[in-house]
């Protein structure tokens, strides 16, 4: 009797002891209530829109949109120069750039792997409105091409006389660890490609009068930003055609345009980032390195002199006469400096920043038409017309160019006006930072690659001179 | 599970021919429950019961055994009689000589395979340390203790052996009372305040004992998490068994705190730059005070004025006339004397049975810092032993903990308390640091704070003045833990026990952080934070354990058991900055700033872990003895199952030997072991996150206007990611020469961590910037030797030494082409992983040297900047050692503990900056110019001037060392650092102590037990070639990076006054 008692002890006891380990074990895959794995953490529609949302927020980042994408193509020009006040932005202005700066290289391969986990999925597993999740992977496609496309105008070889442009990734979490640069046509189809799958993908059903998310023909307006880069003019001139005849859009008049800096999702908006009193860049927002704002600010960049000049005097874009009800220009004088006072003006950065808007659809379409032999001139005349100054009694070139700095000047497009057209950045007023005029093909046209990105990629070859 | 059917079969195959039966009893007549009673020659055997009481069934003429740890064993022939009562004497050998194994059991050293040692509770007692930790620095070879600073309530750093990790977790694991605990130490920063080591919320009175499992064989068991070695704390009980009895003992201490070692100021030149004087900038390389009109300052008195709170009004000033210096005002404004009355209360139960101990105490501390720098720790713990059956004993160890503290920040920090002080001007008084500011039309501005760079008070300033830092500025926390771990042991047959234990360790640690408006930098529109970590540590762990003598020459014992591990840790975070009712300065709440200001953060993580592990131990011809372990083991980390093994032998070869008055011990042992680190959790998958952006500023920002949206991380998940693990080869031996009286203890080890994680960096066009990876490699070989010596031990006088020496040698052997891993310090200088050196390193930019390693030195004969960072030095010790001595007399014992630490770098970052800033002594030198002198600006002192430097050589001719040499690469803003780099090896008298223990005769008339009074020094001598700071101290506290001072708040000395009686 003893022993049997003995043996059920012992049998008790390895049985519980099995018995502890075996539940266990479920247990011990990770417990993650914070994040969700990649594999499989995608299981409903709302969770593809929780991804592709984090990817328009990593474009909002300082040293993307946020400020750095547009302030240094600002700065390289005729428009601006950084006065040293904080130290931010002389490198940039003087195009002394080295490698270690990563510029956008790191937030726009950010958005890309975003991008990349979404046009991935498999939408047809997914909980939820299918044909949103598909329109979703459209605004994915379409961010994407748009990310390549800056890091292409930022890293190509272009203008520097080489042939390399930069990795055009795919995929997320890919087998490629180490991806080498493709070369600018090869990158200039994919950005292509990307633009039309995004146009096809999305639906007019689900446009959204925010702004504050891509639609159908924001992924055309920003394919004709492309074309005309590249200088593809019939399809830029397609591309610009179906966005003006989708009639969403309308030219801001003379009165509402200084306003709608301060307004989220204008009728001239095609696409903005958000930016509110919750998510803003602060301290390393755009006003607050145009500006010296009544908190003070580093208020690094100033306008250049004769950009003053520019304008007629009752250009809105321009200096306003400083009447106490008359709404003040663009520009304005800040403690004696010139500054640009009226884009993105808000010192706390609550203002959203435009990423593409309907005049600029507009002049691209105007020098699509020149190229192609169209009326150009009606449509350049159009942004004039609108905004307090002397329509053109010609369309050429230079009038395109002209106008073209004078509606889009702080936004970022002086630098890629130039060297698409063959032209390096000259030095005509000493107030510019740089020391002398770079000519076109100089190797300082194209960014230094990061070395963050050469040290762990052997692949990466670095562009010359670096 | 054969084992254990073996075990059965062999149980019952005896004959039963006559019952003994009879009580073993201690040499105090005190029952011994628990002792071995065996059959010699045959696996017959049993156990005494509570009483003492056996009874064993065995035939005429056989011998019985009866043994007990700590006791002499005494063998009896069975005659005639059925009736055996046996005394046991203690063996005073044996007796101090009992070590804990890694589950708990204990052991007789003698048949220990392992490198372990043991602390007992006087050792730990003795040093009247309020933390453990400390306490046990130089007392044991293979571990080195590092301090975080002489704040009080500070925590410490144990490392023992080397370090076995890069991104793992880097401390020991602590086993009390047979369960794990946690001892997670959170921050260790270059800046912010002094970190706790939550070790030290267990009460150094309560502790018994501390063994220190160094080898990985003795800590295989448990696998994951004992990489870097176990320390087994057993605390106090009462004992069953015996007749009802109650002791109380009651210890009383005060303990006076003093800086040990400071920084020395010159008060020979004022604030300024370039001999003029300036009220605003940094420096102090102003002008001569002595060469001041003297009397009161020039002031312009109008409305501008600063009016302190204690009433003194301050003008702009128009002339400097005052040469008044107030280094040592200054000094005494934010130091002092420190006072901590510790006071604990113990009362053990003893009874028939079940046993209790009950303990309380009160660590009650004011630090050397004046202000808001306490430390309070109140401690209850009932540890209850009972007997629930005659074969089953529960037991249940419950401690609860309370911690009150304020912090005072420290560091690289513009707020830091030492930063402040030290970079004060000599000409400069502090003491008004709070009052009203009026500007030129008389409007006041309250609160406004006067440092030495405003001195009106005129705006928030560069630096917290140091007045202001341990006043209104506010780093209070708050802790309370409960450890609560029962246990239950059933004796299933006379040799198979069974035990089952629980641990729940849980704590809270409430961190608040209050900045008022006005304080420096960027804390100047206010900022208050409030920060709650969570931990919970749960064990399950359940064993069977049996003893089998199968003959004269044989027996083997074995354990089979498993156990559960879950840890789970969160913390709460939230701040509020920029204040919008700045008034409200006493309120500590959020809400009191605009959203954008408001920041809430949460963080959760857990981790579980499941193994399974079997010991076996044998012993042959009484003098070979074999142990192997194996755990299996599936921790939520990893992906797969891994399994430890170990194995160990020893020879006692003294058996061999016949017994002499020379050699009385000896035995060789070997053993090699594994043990794991595991990975950081949730590494194996790759993450979505929520996305918040944070800018190179540090203005973190929720991304809230496109809702809450997801990222993955930027570490790319491993799933095939592996555990760190360590695999060590160790070998020693244990000897005892002339009776006994000198004991020699060796061990060498060779261990090699291998796979150890790195984050490899990755290309961010795969949207990852890195990976988790096996990709290290870090060996550590060392040699450690105790030695005990007694002396004297017969008579009044007994006079006894003991002596340890450490020597590790770690080298990181591969680290993926990895040029170096950043651990801790600055961009300039910091500790770093450097392959094919120490873990820790010092890594910084040096002069540049040619061939012949003379330096490049520039027009001016001043030494060019090599510009590459590199190795320059190495913080890691070549050995470290202890000497400790016991004298008594009767009832006086003097003790003294001496410990070393040898070849071990140090970054002197504050002697560098306060060359910078004009303050240290060897930048107020004047020195006359023999000849013309060039200075580093390339300006030309002439022959026969006085200046304000020193002259150097760097190999072209004498040069002056003048200002434009102390502010540049002279200084600590230089772009070298090599020259601040130095030999940090000391040596300190770590505690001296005087005592006297009543006569017994004396207290039985007044009815106490014991009573004594002791007398004790702590670190009352320190011999190093550093100035200015104590090299234990390190900046980045239990961070892996070494080495580095930078305003690490200063170290201290005691004096101790203890009472102790009981009753």
């Amino acid at each position: 009797m003893k022993r049997i008692n003995f043996i059920y002890k012992v049998a008790f006891v390895a049985v519980s002891l099995v018995g502890l380990n075996s539940c266990t074990t479920d247990d011990l895959d990770p417990s993650t209530e914070q994040n969700k794995p990649v594999e499989g953490g995608i299981t409903t529609v709302s969770n593809l829109e929780g991804i592709i949302k984090g990817a328009y927020s990593a474009m909002t980042s300082s040293e993307y949109y946020g400020r750095d994408y547009i302030i240094t193509n600002e700065v390289r020009t005729d428009n601006c120069f950084a006065n040293g006040s904080s130290g931010r932005f002389t490198t940039e202005a003087q195009m002394a750039y080295n490698e270690n700066n990563d510029y956008i290289w790191d937030n726009a391969y950010d958005v890309i792997a975003s991008a990349n986990i979404v046009i991935n999925q498999d939408v047809s597993v997914l909980e939820g409105d299918l044909d949103y999740a598909k329109h979703l992977q459209g605004q994915a496609y379409t961010l994407r091409a748009l990310a390549h496309f800056d890091l292409l105008k930022s890293y190509g070889q272009m203008h520097a006389g080489g042939t390399l442009g930069v990795p055009y990734v795919t995929e997320f979490k890919g087998e490629d660890l180490f991806p080498s640069r493709n070369t600018i046509e090869e990158n200039k189809t994919a950005i292509a490609a990307d633009f039309q799958a995004g146009f096809d993908m999305m639906s007019t059903a689900y446009n959204d009068s925010s702004k504050e998310f891509l639609n159908k023909y924001a992924a055309k307006a920003l394919q004709s930003r492309f074309n005309v880069y590249f200088g593809m003019w019939p399809e830029a001139k397609t591309a610009a055609e179906a966005v003006i005849n989708s009639k969403l859009y309308s030219v801001l008049s003379a009165s509402d345009f200084v306003g709608s800096w301060t307004q989220d999702g204008s009728s001239n908006s095609i696409f903005e980032l958000a930016y509110s009193a919750t998510d803003n860049q602060g301290i390393n927002g755009l006003a607050y390195i145009y500006r010296l704002g009544p908190a003070g600010s580093y208020g690094d960049i100033q306008v250049i002199d004769e950009v003053a000049t520019l304008f007629e005097d009752t250009d809105v874009r321009g200096l306003l006469p400083d009447d106490d009800d008359e709404p003040t220009g663009i520009l304005g004088y800040e403690d004696n400096m010139l500054r640009n006072i009226g884009k993105y003006p808000d010192n706390r950065g609550y203002d959203n920043v435009p990423v593409i808007r309907y005049e600029e659809v507009i002049l691209n379409y105007a020098e699509a038409l020149l190229e192609t032999g169209g009326d150009a001139l009606t449509q350049l005349n159009m942004i004039p017309s609108n905004r307090g100054a002397t329509p053109y009694t010609s369309a050429t070139k230079e009038n395109i160019l002209l106008e073209r700095r004078k509606e889009l000047m702080f936004e970022g497009f002086r630098f890629d006006d130039f060297v698409r057209n063959g032209m390096g950045v000259e030095k005509v007023s000493p107030q510019q930072n740089l020391l002398s005029t770079v000519p076109y093909g100089d190797y300082r046209l194209a960014y230094p690659i990061t070395n963050a990105e050469t040290n762990a990629n052997s692949n990466i070859v670095q562009n010359d001179q670096y | 599970m054969l084992t254990l059917f073996i075990a059965l079969v062999l149980q019952f195959s005896y004959a039963q021919e006559k019952t003994i039966t009879g009580v073993v009893l201690d040499q105090d007549g005190l029952p011994l429950p628990g002792a071995n009673v065996t059959v010699k020659g045959t696996t017959n055997g049993t156990q005494t019961d509570f009483d003492g009481y056996y009874s064993i069934d065995v035939s005429v003429g056989k011998v019985v055994v009866y043994s007990f740890i700590g006791q002499k064993t005494v063998e009896k022939t069975v005659g005639s009689q059925n009736v055996l009562n046996i005394t046991l004497e203690q063996d005073a050998q044996a007796l101090d000589e009992v070590i804990v194994t890694a589950l708990g059991i204990e052991k007789k050293k003698d048949d220990d395979l392992s490198s372990s040692t043991t602390v007992n509770t006087e050792a730990v007692s003795r040093a009247a340390e309020s933390g453990v930790i400390q306490s046990m620095a130089g007392k044991t070879s293979g571990l080195k203790i590092t301090r975080n600073s002489g704040d009080p309530g500070a925590g410490a750093y144990i490392q023992i052996r080397g370090q076995n990790t890069i991104n793992g977790n880097s401390n020991p694991l602590i086993i009390l009372d047979g369960v794990p605990i946690s001892n997670t130490s959170v921050g260790g920063e270059v800046d912010g305040v002094t970190q706790q080591s939550r070790l030290n919320d267990i009460n150094s009175e309560d502790i018994e004992s501390v063994t220190v499992l160094k080898g990985a064989a003795a800590a295989a068991v448990w696998g994951t998490g004992a990489a870097n070695g176990v320390l087994i704390i057993k605390t106090k009980s009462g004992r069953t068994g015996v007749e009802r009895r109650v002791d109380v003992n009651v210890k009383s201490s005060v303990i006076v705190d003093k800086i040990n070692v400071e920084f020395d100021k010159q008060g020979k030149f004022g604030q300024g730059s370039n001999g003029v004087w300036n009220p605003f900038t940094g420096n102090s390389w102003g002008d001569k005070i002595s060469d001041r009109l003297g009397g009161a300052d020039q002031v312009t008195i109008g409305n501008e004025r600063f009016e302190s709170e204690t009433g003194n009004v301050y003008y702009p000033i128009t002339s400097k006339n005052s040469r008044e210096v107030y280094n040592q005002t200054n000094r005494d404004q934010i130091f002092g004397t420190g006072f901590t009355f510790d006071n604990s209360v113990s009362v053990s139960f003893s009874g028939n049975n079940s046993n209790t101990f009950l303990s309380y105490s009160d660590w009650n501390q004011d630090g050397i810092i004046k202000g808001n720098s306490s430390y309070r720790r109140q401690t209850f713990r009932i540890n209850n032993g009972v007997n629930l059956t005659d074969n089953i004993t529960a037991k249940i160890t419950v401690g609860y903990t309370r911690i009150n503290a304020s912090r005072i920040q420290q560091g690289s920090n513009l707020a830091g308390l030492y930063l402040g002080y030290l970079r004060t001007s000599p000409d400069f008084d502090n003491r008004d640091y709070i009052g009203t500011y009026y500007d030129e039309n008389n409007i006041p501005s309250q609160y406004s704070h006067r440092g030495y760079r405003d001195y009106l008070g005129s705006s928030a300033p560069i630096y917290n003045n140091p007045g202001w830092t341990i006043n209104e500025q506010e780093n209070p926390n708050e802790v309370e833990r409960f450890i609560i771990s029962p246990q239950i042991n059933w004796q299933l047959r006379d040799n198979l026990t069974l035990t089952a234990r629980y641990g729940l360790d849980y704590y809270s640690d409430n961190r608040k952080t209050f900045f008022p408006v006005n304080s420096a930098a960027d804390f100047a529109p206010g900022f208050y934070s409030e920060s709650t970590i969570q931990e919970k540590t749960q064990n399950i762990n359940v064993f069977l354990q049996s003893n089998y003598d199968v003959s004269d020459n044989f027996n083997f014992g074995w354990i089979v058991g498993t156990s559960l591990d879950r840890n789970e840790y969160s913390r709460l975070t939230g701040e509020s900055r920029q204040f919008t009712n700045p008034e409200v300065g006493d309120l500590r709440l959020f809400g009191n700033a605009e959203t954008i200001n408001e920041k809430p953060e949460n963080f959760k993580e857990e981790t579980r872990k499941s193994g399974a592990y079997a010991v076996i131990n044998a012993e042959l011809f009484n003098q070979l003895f074999f142990e192997f372990s194996g755990r299996y083991e599936r921790p939520s980390t990893i992906e797969k199952n891994i399994f430890y093994p170990s194995a160990s032998i020893g020879w006692k070869f003294s058996e061999l030997i016949k017994e002499n008055n020379f050699f009385s011990f000896g035995k060789f042992r070997a053993s090699y072991g594994e043990v794991g680190i595991e990975p950081d959790a949730y590494s194996t998958n790759t993450l979505y996150s929520p996305r918040g952006i944070s800018s190179s500023w540090g203005d973190e920002l929720t991304a809230g206007a496109y809702g809450n949206p997801f990222t993955r991380n930027f570490t790319l998940g491993n799933s095939d990611i592996k555990e760190e693990r360590v695999k060590e080869f160790e070998v020693g031996g244990d000897f005892r020469f002339f009776k006994n009286a000198v004991t020699l203890g060796i061990t060498y080890y060779d261990r090699v961590t291998e796979d150890a994680i790195l984050k490899l960096d990755l290309p961010s066009p795969t949207g990852f910037s890195e990976v988790i990876a096996n990709a290290a490699e870090i060996t550590n070989k060392g040699l450690e030797v105790d030695l005990g010596v007694k002396l004297l031990t017969e008579g009044n006088f007994k006079w006894s030494m003991n002596a340890n020496y450490s020597h590790n040698r770690n080298e990181v052997t591969d680290l993926s082409d990895v040029k170096s891993v950043f651990l801790a310090g600055f961009t300039g200088t910091s500790s770093r992983v450097v392959e094919g050196e120490a873990i820790g390193t010092l890594w910084g930019n040096k002069f540049l040297r040619d061939e012949s390693n003379n330096y490049v030195l520039n027009e001016f004969g001043f030494p060019e900047v090599s510009g590459e960072e590199g190795v320059i030095g190495d913080p890691n010790p070549n050995w470290i050692g202890g000497i400790g001595t016991v004298f008594t007399y009767k009832g006086i014992s003097l003790s003294a503990q001496f410990e070393t630490s040898q070849g071990n770098d140090h970054w002197e970052g504050t002697k560098g900056v306060l060359n910078t800033f004009g303050i240290s002594p060897e930048t107020a030198n004047e020195t006359l110019a023999t000849q013309d002198l060039t200075a580093a600006n390339g300006s030309v002192i002439p022959a026969g001037t006085v200046f304000r430097g020193n002259i150097g050589d760097f190999g072209a001719g004498p040069v002056a060392l003048d200002q434009s040499w102390y502010t540049t690469n002279g200084g600590g803003f230089g772009n070298q650092s090599e020259t601040f780099i130095s030999d940090a090896s000391w040596t300190r008298l770590r505690e001296l102590s005087l005592g006297y223990e009543f006569p017994k005769t004396m207290l039985d008339k007044v009815g106490f037990s014991n009573m004594s009074i002791t007398l004790s020094g702590r670190n009352l001598f320190l011999w190093t070639d550093i100035e200015g700071f104590d090299p234990d101290l390190n900046l980045t506290g239990a961070s892996l990076g070494r080495g580095l001072d930078y305003f690490t708040n200063p170290a201290t000395q005691s004096y101790v006054f203890t009472l102790k009686f009981g009753f």
